[in-house]
């Protein structure tokens, strides 16, 4: 009968436990996973530092070293006086938790809150201040009823705006792939290299006279056609109307897409008489809802986080979306209310997160169709 | 992609669908010409003016030349520089290393994936400000975590020469895009490539140089391209945390200057110019990146990669 072999026919060294395949590759499988979970833990302390100090008061702000759980020190109320809870080391042994009536280096005393008739006595030294965790949970409320920022209105303003830019982008967007995926015509390869082109273009160059066009030539323009006086400067119009009108960027990611649709399905719907338009709407449009949905979820994230669009555009106060208001609101209130920036924050990010975490294989889905077929 | 137009037959047919091409991006044709061309040679216009969006008054090249001795312009540069020349490196690397690890076999993939990638989720003003926070010299996690191994933290976005610095280690926390997309580049890799380079006696060191990277070379190459273009532009941040330019104007990057210049001096003139050197900047070191590339990118389909 063969004996197992004893030495490894790839390195050559005697086989023992150790360098087995599987323990190998089982320690490397294990060793990534601590790795991973280490880095996962340190990616995600900011995340819990934000959470926390927007828990705090003020006072907890400036702790050092700084504390995680807010603590605060202990306050009882008895017979309409507050008095702070001390942690009493007492001649028996034990140890309290006592309101103190009266410190006094060798001799303070104290009355057990759940029993005010007991008095305790004890040495200051004896005794530590007894800290209780308190959660402020009203910080929300603070900075979401502020007047000065009124985030219930940059909520609606940033919804809105991410809604209306994802509906437009959607539609035209796949489109205009479609038409560069499936339709031919003399200079489509000149055109579709423009648009590549232009992913190169920094926003700063057409940033400046696209403001310019858009709060004077535009009103300008229709102004002394129809006689009207509107104005488009601090609006939402210079901002919703771009997304109409196509974005680079996601004509190429869905016109990849487009091209790996087997031809057939289109060349079926046309012997039928269908015209392109039905093509593209009743056929290929049902058969792109990854892709489509991956860039809903781009643009969605894109449009919440946009700043230098609504910074250039806005100015009311009540027009502005979560992205200014939020980096406007320590302005407004003054100081440097950590506690409240941090609540802010999360309030501006919050649907954010609850929304990727529904749907977070659209958004990895997304990333992925646009970076590895780039 | 093969040149249709000299195979061009002058069917009805044919014709046809050229005009549905035609009207299928209309949408892109009209905005291309509204909102890209047009502005583009409007801010070429103004660079070559003194515009206040109420005046315009044509100087020549005075723009150019002012800017050419303006200090202020040699620092933004300069900072845009400092800042993108480690931020891209240093994100790429890391985020192949997480992808690397998480290509491992690990359990719950999709859930580490998930919190890496959170992050870049959030992005933009609240993170700014987080940061801002946690980068606190005196009171933020950062310093704190930092005294815990004995290191005195420096004052960060306080502090001349850690300022930028500060704004690396925040891209770094963004890493979770990038990774995503090198996760996926990984696991496209056929594994009978790995296996035949182990029956050959392949290392783990070797089969990482020899077949990861060259198959996964185009996706890096792709990522680096559009990351350097973002981190040149970086904006939004640095704007959030110090909107004068920072501590002895040392975060003062490009693009912030520009927004200086035209929103708040309201010189569009001297903007747009600033615009257009940026513009050129970009054109120049995308075109030696791809040229400087394609003796290291590795495509699979015979005609070359790309589109």
């Amino acid at each position: 009968m063969a004996k197992a072999a004893t030495i490894s026919p790839r390195t050559g060294k005697k086989l023992n436990i150790f360098n087995s395949k599987k323990f190998l590759q089982g320690f490397s499988t294990g060793f990534a996973t601590l790795l991973i979970a280490l880095g996962a833990f340190t990616v995600m302390l900011p995340v819990f530092w934000m959470i926390s100090t927007s828990l705090k008061s003020p006072g907890n702000l400036l702790s050092i070293p700084p504390e995680w759980i807010p603590h605060e020190a202990g306050i009882v109320n008895i017979n309409g006086q507050d008095l702070y809870l001390y942690d009493v080391k007492l001649a028996d042994g034990t140890t309290k938790i006592l309101a103190a009536v009266k410190l006094n280096p060798t001799k303070s005393e104290f009355v057990d809150p759940a029993d005010t008739s007991k008095t305790y006595y004890a040495p200051a030294s004896n005794i530590r201040q007894h800290f209780v965790t308190v959660i402020h949970w009203e910080n929300y409320l603070v900075v979401w009823n502020f007047s000065a920022t009124p985030f219930g209105s940059f909520m609606w303003n940033t919804v809105k705006y991410a809604f209306i830019a994802v509906f437009g982008e959607v539609m035209i967007c796949s489109l205009v792939a479609y038409g560069f995926a499936r339709l031919r015509a003399p200079g489509k390869n000149f055109l579709f290299l423009l648009i590549l082109a232009t992913m190169m273009l920094p926003s700063a160059v057409t940033m400046i006279p696209a403001f310019v066009l858009f709060t004077k030539y535009i009103p300008d323009a229709i102004n002394s056609v129809l006689g009207t006086s509107i104005k488009l400067a601090d609006t939402w119009w210079p901002l919703y109307i771009p997304k109409f009108f196509g974005s680079a960027y996601l004509i190429f990611l869905i016109r990849q897409f487009y091209m790996s649709i087997p031809k057939d399905y289109d060349e079926a719907a046309r012997i039928d008489g269908a015209g392109f338009f039905q093509v593209w709407w009743q056929i290929i449009i049902p058969m792109s809802r990854p892709v489509l949905t991956a860039v809903a979820v781009l643009s969605f994230m894109y449009h919440w986080n946009d700043y230098l669009g609504p910074l250039i555009y806005l100015s009311s106060t009540d027009k502005l979306p979560l992205s200014v208001g939020l980096a406007d609101f320590q302005a407004a209130y003054g100081g440097t209310p950590y506690h409240l920036m941090m609540g802010g924050s999360l309030i501006a990010v919050v649907p954010l997160i609850i929304i990727f975490f529904f749907l977070n294989r659209y958004f990895i889905q997304g990333i992925v169709v646009s970076g590895v077929k780039g | 992609m093969a040149s249709l137009p000299q195979l061009w037959p002058k069917t009805k047919l044919a014709r046809n669908e050229a005009k549905w091409f035609y009207i299928f991006i209309s949408p892109w044709i009209i905005g291309f010409l509204g909102l890209t061309l047009y502005p583009m040679v409007a801010s070429a216009v103004y660079s070559f003016a003194e515009y206040n969006i109420v005046k315009m008054q044509f100087i020549g090249v005075t723009n150019f030349v002012n800017l050419f001795q303006d200090q202020l312009f040699y620092t933004a540069l300069g900072v845009t520089a400092y800042y993108t020349v480690v931020a891209v490196p240093l994100g790429i690397v890391l985020a192949l290393v997480v992808a690397l690890l998480l290509n491992q076999r690990v359990p719950l993939l999709s859930f580490w994936r998930t919190i890496y990638y959170l992050p870049s989720v959030i992005s933009g003003v609240a993170v700014a400000i987080l940061w801002k926070w946690v980068m606190n010299p005196q009171f933020g996690l950062f310093n704190y975590v930092l005294s815990v191994f004995g290191i005195p933290g420096p004052r960060w976005f306080w502090d001349d020469n850690w300022v930028i610095p500060a704004f690396w280690i925040m891209s770094i926390w963004g890493i979770g895009g990038s990774m995503v997309i090198y996760l996926a580049g990984l696991q496209g890799v056929p594994t009978a490539l790995y296996e035949a380079a182990e029956i050959d006696g392949a290392n783990s060191v070797q089969r990482f140089f020899n077949i990861t990277l060259p198959m996964i070379s185009p996706v890096l190459l792709f990522s680096l391209v559009t990351n350097m273009i973002g981190a040149l532009q970086i904006f939004t941040q640095v704007y959030v945390i110090s909107d004068k330019g920072g501590p002895n104007y040392h975060s003062l990057v490009y693009v912030l200057y520009l927004f200086t210049n035209a929103f708040r001096w309201f010189r569009f003139g001297y903007a747009s110019a600033l615009a257009w050197i940026l513009f050129i900047i970009i054109v120049i070191l995308t075109y030696f990146m791809l040229k400087v590339s394609t003796s290291m990118v590795y495509y699979e389909s015979p005609g070359g990669g790309g589109i």
